[in-house]
């Protein structure tokens, strides 16, 4: 029995040591990388709920390689590139995720699932308790996006890849996805997973951002809690029927997500306790699981060295960075036309990720203040981000589609 | 698309921030009138529950008359 022989018994092994260099380099590092994932979702320094499934698929799929003929290599987890009805077919009988991936992935369905989920957990009293001052913090937590377009086209992206990378600086992963499979299928793949992967980021990087930012004597401002508004059940409802058909009206385009969020809002203020047990359990975090792990899986080695991904990984990078600031800007922008009695911090909330930069923005007060509580501010900038990253993605895609 | 290719990056972005800032307060600007609506009709209402219980004193009191 010769060694080769012995190695195509192991044909994880056997593809590393016959495939290209460069590939085989690329899934070490990515099972390394995806180990590293887990522990760091496990011990909370990331998100969990995605960084697990996403860690656990990048290592399994690096390293199941194995010969599908005796010329080709590839796995049985996924065919995200097949095209061809006839292929299809088989990928969907021999790839186990393929099902997953063809039904829910690829056609934007899992990103309208997790806005139907988002939209459930969402209250929008705390948009319309201040409408101008969380739409207007969030206009500024768009920078990001506004920025990272023309450089994104200056760096040799098209407008359309450059509209889909640019859109991570609205930090609404969904938004990202659907945007990309829309304007930009070759590459959605590298850029939902680098939007994934820095919307994980956030959560340890922002903070140090509001600190080097805002000073630590305005972190502490309390903010005007006696006089918020109540708002009724009706009033929520009557609000997100007609912003969501408005909407739809305004940019078809993104009907699909926009009429995902509204319903999940509709059905949570409608008080259908029936559904909005299946929506914020099963629907989110099922579809939250199978879009890690489908993000995870899709890490694999040949599809990720692409010379674009390493662009796209700064521009994205870029993006959310660019965003934070501008959020912030925001902030300080109320916090002077309001006689300084806006607290500036809550301006990072202006980045939607609902609800992370919300969480993110009170953990950061209290730190400094215990007594401050900025929640419900922050909670209504986010719903604001959420809906102007909405907009200009449904701009971008109506333009350049 | 076409038409886009013609006017560069810079100002292509511009534009949509333009619309995306126009949009967005829109529906502030919506809220606010959902409100104020809600406000209103909730003054008539109670304007008219006083006009109503004024009314039924008066004619309370023109009968003791």
């Amino acid at each position: 029995m010769s060694g080769a022989d012995f190695l195509n018994l192991f044909q994880g092994i056997a593809t590393m040591v016959s495939g290209d260099p460069l590939i085989t380099a690329g899934r070490i590092v990515l099972i390394i990388a995806g180990i590293a994932l887990v522990f760091l979702g496990a011990k909370g320094t990331l998100e969990p709920l995605i960084m697990i499934p996403m860690g656990v698929g990048m290592a399994s799929v690096n390293a199941a390689v194995l010969y599908l003929s005796a010329a080709t290599t590839g796995t049985i987890f996924v065919d995200p590139i097949v095209s061809d009805p006839a292929k299809l077919l088989d990928a969907l009988q021999i790839n186990f995720l393929q099902p997953v991936y063809t039904f829910t992935f690829s056609n934007g369905l899992i990103a309208c699932l997790l806005f139907l989920g988002i939209g459930v957990i969402t209250d929008v009293g705390y948009i319309m308790m201040a409408p101008f001052k969380g739409m207007l913090v969030a206009i500024f937590a768009e920078l990001g996006t506004i920025l990272t377009f023309p450089l994104a086209v200056w760096m040799g992206l098209t407008y359309r890849e450059a509209a889909a990378i640019s859109v991570v600086g609205g930090a609404d992963g969904p938004m990202v996805l659907f945007t990309s499979l829309i304007l930009a299928k070759d590459l959605f793949v590298p850029i939902t997973i680098v939007a994934y992967l820095y919307l994980s980021l956030t959560y340890g990087g922002y903070p140090y951002l509001i600190r080097l930012l805002v000073p630590k004597r305005l972190r502490g401002i309390k903010m005007d809690l006696k006089n918020i508004p109540k708002i009724s059940r009706n009033e929520k409802i009557a609000f997100s029927i007609i912003t969501c058909t408005v909407l739809c009206l305004l940019f078809p385009v993104a009907a699909p997500l926009f009429m995902s969020f509204f319903l999940g809002v509709i059905i949570k203020e409608a008080g259908i306790k029936r559904f909005v047990e299946f929506l914020e359990g099963p629907v989110l975090y099922g579809s939250t699981f199978f879009l890690a792990l489908l993000l995870g899986v899709l890490c694999e080695a040949q599809i990720i060295l692409s010379p674009k991904v390493m662009n796209l990984l700064l521009l994205g990078i870029f993006a959310l960075l660019l965003s934070g600031i501008g959020g912030i800007i925001g902030g300080y922008v109320l916090y002077f036309a309001t006689g300084r009695k806006y607290n500036p911090v809550v301006g990072i909330a202006g980045v939607s990720c609902i609800p992370t930069t919300a969480k993110i923005a009170q953990k950061e007060i209290q730190k400094v203040n215990h007594q401050a509580i900025i929640l419900p501010y922050a909670m209504g900038a986010s719903v604001s981000g959420v809906i102007t990253t909405a907009i200009i993605a449904g701009i971008f895609v109506t333009i350049l589609r | 698309m076409k038409t886009v290719a013609f006017i560069g990056p810079v100002h292509f972005v511009a534009l949509a921030y333009f619309i995306c800032i126009i949009v967005s307060l829109s529906v502030a600007w919506f809220i606010r009138i959902l409100f104020s609506g809600i406000k209103w009709q909730r003054h008539i209402a109670h304007a008219h529950a006083i006009s109503q219980m004024l009314a039924r004193k008066k004619e309370t009191l023109e009968k003791k008359d």
